[in-house]
């Protein structure tokens, strides 16, 4: 297998691989199926108060006063914590801090927190949540894209309702359009999509006898959620520990902050522990969730199938504060014009407040909803043209190292290339196998999603430490492990670097007080980020122990060499294990721990107008989907999945797949059945009773295939596996429900509801039921 | 004011008359529990009484399913999964085991019963509808008697029904499906499991020489109570089911319909399914009628 360090050295001829590309178990497995596994909102303290939010009924309102007095005397209760108990800044958000950690003035969103309590007991919690006494004057709710934009709506912010508009151009793209042989002008729009991740957002925090407060809770970067606690709380960042491991699922989800200032807060005012969860209601109401968007497209085309120019609105519904939605804005825009070579484009992105809770990180981050706009476009021009779709995409897509859109290449090496090829043949359906009502269509998308920050500078670091007593290597890495498989991945490049059996590696997974930052996971780039930082804290374990086992060789440090855990030099007897010269290390006094920090390589300048446009590693997946339409009842059923993906180099085989399948799956919801739906700002699919996720009944066959490029930024060749199988489903299902019935979907979800209509506009639902579903 | 689970007190009665006395004195003040997959939902959400009669004690003499005349007879506590189980349940009454067969997962087929089913009177019940069209007689026992109301007598709303607070149903008498008739049950959740109904549809047909004899249809999700579907029934009766005959039909049934929309489906979605499914169950009686043979 053909493999590199980060950077060349001379150890390399004599390392030898066999973990990577191995499928091992995962190593969080046996105590998660067999429950052993501890959760954050498992843990129960000694003498733990249990902790409630006090929530906003109303998505808009002025709070006259609040009143604790109540509450306060109730029996049992430790705490009544409002705004004004707030000792540091009241405000958090993980770009801009601009949510309040208690409301003050206004109340923005139905659920958002106004006072916390802790009691003895949850119910006494409950009790006394109830008796604080909050005085609102409704305000006029914000409750769409379109109103928030409206002359005369409320202001939701001083700035007004538009967080960020950003305009994007590159040649003449108006003129270009009306000189294309063929536009294809279309307005979509996108839901809002639910984690649903089965641990809702909670955990516990208590205070050390050393005055240090710990915090276990579900989480995505705990080095960034203790530094919002720190400056909440006004403490010093050493006072202040974060766990996030393991949680519960994420998806994003669980990026920003929850739970953990809230937890903070009241385990520093009563110096008790605490324990705060969500109900899986309140996960529901005020749990983040996936933007809608509204996107306008008219997207050009030659005569034979080259695109000419693209014109986008992107409108995107944040909610009531920012958290990730200007990062999500620019990915959206990043991806508006796909892989393709667009010589003109104009992008005209806004970030819009509404009281429609907050959104914020999902799975995609924002290239989900771009990639439905111009995987349609695309899909619509070949229709028009006559033209095979991958003829289409071969035809339109940027080669290897070619700038594209932004400046910079979408692909290195010829990725994109190597999947459409693959394809070739996959789309051209064996007949119609379509029974009475039932017709089957297959529809196709490509997609990319980049890995890691872009221009955002990020440096993730780990830890290796050689435990000589024990003889294990411990990797220490603050990427949580929820669900991913971040853990086995990471195990697996350390006993690669190393050449040591897997088993010998433990993981020390994000913990502030352990390890060094490695950063979040997200943005697809746990393994990325974590494995290159491993990597080098690996090779300077190797060259610093290697300085240890000359000395008990008695030969110069350059003569040893290090091969499947032991070092030796020629014509010297004998050779040392890494343990034996770890051993050697310690006897002196030192700590036979190696850190390093990986920069991942980005432009030192984002695009003008973006945080973090372009990014310069992107994996891609194409997806084949099938669906069979049921043109009695109006609904879809995905009933066949194919991807074809280039994450780079895999590390775990059936870890990457199970990325893919999941992926895949959550798409599947996405295109046709999740949706939270706000009606006056108010949400009433807040659990699984109401919020509708695919059940295994409803998971369509899924197949994967990998194209195995070799990234060369990344650890042993890897790039990113976790978003890019979701971005391309919901356009494939709906290319394949257009090819089913010649009619296209343009929004999301393509539930029965929607498809009805859209049927029955097309004349292809039966009279007599269009009648009915008008109301005639 | 919130609902402390310690507070709740839950009653757990040996025998049948110690769990009437219990109706009797306590009456809406205690909620009847039997499989608890409603009653676990409701505690959650905090619209429950804080007092639970909890029938699991009674399982020897009320968990059963017998013979009766030609239909059977299902006690309170036999589960979903023991009346998909049994054979009498196949033999006599296929279109309810069909109906029961879509409800919830394994797990609430395993704890949840046919009887809570009707008790709990929501119009989305999956059991209701052919219930209907089968014909069925609801057995409520109190200290002071048994009475037996039919199901179409039975309800009176959303969660509502004739049981008064100190009866229990004990037992359901399901009509047998008459020799030589058809029946259907169709559903459309929002997923393929664990979905409530958007709407629902149970129809028996009884067929002489080709000819529509009797119909009865009932429509569950789409009005207050599962309704019939006096149109649709009217249409089909003296006539072969041709394609017409079923597009009348199942138009007649969206309108004799009376859905509203919530967080399930439009009211215009509802009625058009109706109709979708109507028509898609009175298909499949035609066709099996043509591969039997049967003109």
């Amino acid at each position: 297998m053909n493999w590199r360090w980060p950077e060349s050295t001379s150890l390399e001829e004599v390392l030898k691989v066999h973990w990577i590309g191995a499928s091992i178990p995962r190593l969080d497995g046996w105590p998660k199926v067999r429950g052993e596994a501890r959760y954050p909102t498992d843990l129960v303290l000694e003498e733990m108060l249990h902790a409630k939010t006090v929530r906003s009924p109303h998505p808009h309102a002025k709070i006259l006063s609040v009143d604790t007095s109540e509450a306060d005397g109730m029996p049992g209760v430790a705490a009544v914590l409002t705004a004004s108990d707030i000792p540091g800044q009241n405000r958090y958000g993980a770009l801009v801090q601009d949510a309040p950690v208690l409301a003050e003035d206004v109340v923005r969103y139905i659920g958002e927190p106004v006072a916390l309590v802790a009691a003895v007991c949850e119910e006494a919690a409950v009790e006394a949540a109830e008796a604080v006494n909050v005085e609102y004057q409704p305000l006029r709710p914000v409750t769409s894209i379109e109103e928030a934009l409206s002359p005369g709506a409320p202001r939701l912010h001083p700035t007004g309702n538009v967080a960020r508009h950003t305009v994007i151009s590159r040649g003449s793209p108006h003129s270009a359009i009306e000189t294309s042989d063929v536009v294809v002008e279309t307005m979509y729009r996108t839901q809002s999509q639910k984690h649903m991740f089965l641990e809702p957002e909670g955990g516990v925090a208590w205070i050390d006898e050393d005055g240090t407060i710990n915090v276990v809770a579900g989480g995505q970067n705990p080095y960034r959620d203790k530094l919002q606690i720190s400056r909440v709380l006004g403490l010093p960042m050493e006072k202040i520990r974060v766990v996030s491991y393991p949680a519960g699922g994420a998806f994003g989800g669980k990026d920003d902050i929850t739970v953990q200032i809230h937890l903070a807060l009241l385990a520093w005012k009563t110096g008790k522990p605490v324990r705060l969860v969500w109900s899986r209601e309140e996960s529901g109401v005020v749990g983040y969730h996936r933007h809608p968007y509204r996107m306008e497209m008219k997207t050009g085309a030659t005569r034979d199938g080259r695109l000419t120019a693209n014109l986008a609105k992107i409108y995107s519904d944040t909610g009531a504060y920012q958290s990730f939605g200007p990062a999500i804005l620019d990915v959206s825009i990043e991806m508006i014009n796909g892989p393709y070579r667009i010589p003109n484009y104009e992008i005209d992105a806004y970030l819009v407040y509404t009281d429609n809770g907050v959104a914020s990180a999902f799975r995609g981050f924002g290239a989900p909803q771009a990639n439905f706009a111009i995987e349609s476009q695309l899909n619509m021009i070949a229709e028009k043209l006559g033209m095979d779709k991958l003829e289409i995409r071969a035809m339109n897509v940027l080669g290897p190292r070619e700038p594209g859109s932004f400046g910079v290449a979408v692909e290195t090496e010829p990725s994109i290339q190597r999947i459409l090829e693959r394809a070739r043949g996959r789309l051209s359906r064996v007949g119609t196998p379509s029974r009475g009502w039932s017709r089957r269509g297959i529809g196709v998308a490509l997609a990319m999603k980049g890995v890691g920050f872009g221009a955002i500078p990020d440096y993730p670091a780990a830890a290796i430490e050689i435990d000589p007593d024990r003889e294990r290597v411990v990797a220490y890495f603050t990427n949580p492990d929820y669900g991913q498989g971040v853990i086995t991945s990471c195990a697996q490049i350390v006993a690669e670097a190393l050449q040591l059996h897997v088993d010998k590696v433990e993981v020390v997974n994000a913990d502030t007080a352990l390890s060094p930052d490695t950063g979040s996971s997200s943005a697809s780039k746990s393994t990325y980020a974590a494995g290159n930082a491993l990597l080098l804290a690996a090779r300077n374990a190797v060259r610093r122990l290697a300085l240890e086992a000359a000395r008990i060789l008695g030969v110069p440090a350059s003569e040893v060499g290090y091969d499947a855990g032991f070092f030796s030099a020629p014509g010297s007897r004998g050779r040392v294990s890494i343990f034996d010269a770890a051993a050697e290390m310690a006897s002196r006094g030192s700590r036979p721990r190696f850190e390093a920090a990986f920069e991942i390589p980005r432009r030192p300048e984002p695009v003008e107008g973006t945080l973090e446009v372009p990014h310069l590693v992107f994996s891609h997946a194409l997806a084949i989907a099938e669906v069979d339409v049921d043109l009695l009842l109006a609904k879809a059923e995905a009933k066949d999945v194919h991807l074809i993906a280039d994450v780079g180099r895999l590390i775990n085989p059936v870890g990457a797949r199970a990325q893919m399948e999941g992926g895949a799956i959550q798409g599947v919801g996405y295109a046709l059945m999740e949706e939270q739906a706000y009606s006056d700002a108010r949400t009433e699919n807040i659990n699984f009773t109401t919020y509708i996720v695919p059940t295994i009944a409803d998971v369509p066959d899924v197949s994967v295939e990998f194209v195995e490029g070799e990234e060369k930024t990344g650890p042993y060749g890897a790039k990113g596996a976790g978003e890019v199988p979701f971005v391309p489903i919901a356009a494939a299902v709906a290319d394949a429900i257009a090819d089913a019935t010649g009619v296209r979907p343009t929004e999301l979800p393509m539930n029965g509801e929607r498809l009805s209509r859209l049927l029955a506009s097309a004349g292809l639902l039966p009279k007599r039921l269009s009648r009915l579903l008008e109301g005639a | 004011m919130a609902l402390r689970y310690s507070n709740i007190k839950v009653y757990r009665p040996e025998s049948l008359e110690e769990a009437l006395t219990i109706l009797s004195t306590r009456k809406e003040k205690v909620r009847i529990v039997a499989g608890s997959t409603d009653v676990t939902v409701m505690m959650r959400s905090g619209t429950i009484e804080e007092e639970l009669l909890d029938l699991s004690g009674l399982r020897r003499s009320l968990a059963y399913i017998g013979a009766s005349g030609d239909g059977v007879e299902i006690g309170a506590l036999a589960t979903y999964m023991m009346l998909l189980s049994n054979v009498l349940v196949h033999e006599r009454v296929p279109l309810l085991a069909e109906a029961m067969r879509t409800i919830g997962s394994p797990q609430i087929r395993n704890m949840g019963t046919l009887v809570g089913n009707v008790a709990n009177a929501s119009p989305a019940g999956d059991t209701i509808p052919p219930l209907y069209v089968l014909g069925a007689d609801i057995v409520l026992e109190g200290i002071s008697g048994t009475r037996n109301i039919s199901v179409d007598e039975f309800f009176l709303g959303v969660g509502k029904t004739v049981r008064r607070p100190d009866e229990l149903i004990t037992r359901i008498i399901v009509g047998g499906q008459p020799p030589g008739s058809r029946g259907f049950f169709e559903k459309l959740g929002l997923r393929r499991a664990m979905a409530i109904s958007v709407v629902s549809v149970a129809g028996l047909i009884s067929l002489d020489h080709g000819v529509v004899a009797d119909a009865r249809i009932a429509l569950g999700a789409v009005a207050p109570t599962v309704i019939r579907a006096p149109g649709a029934e009217g249409r089909l009766k003296g006539e072969e089911l041709t394609d017409d005959v079923m597009w009348d039909a199942a138009e007649a049934a969206a309108r004799d319909a009376k859905p509203v929309t919530d967080v399930r489906g439009t009211a215009g979605y509802r009625r058009m399914v109706v109709a979708s499914l109507v028509y898609r169950g009175l298909s499949r009686v035609a066709y099996e009628l043509e591969v039997a043979g049967i003109d």
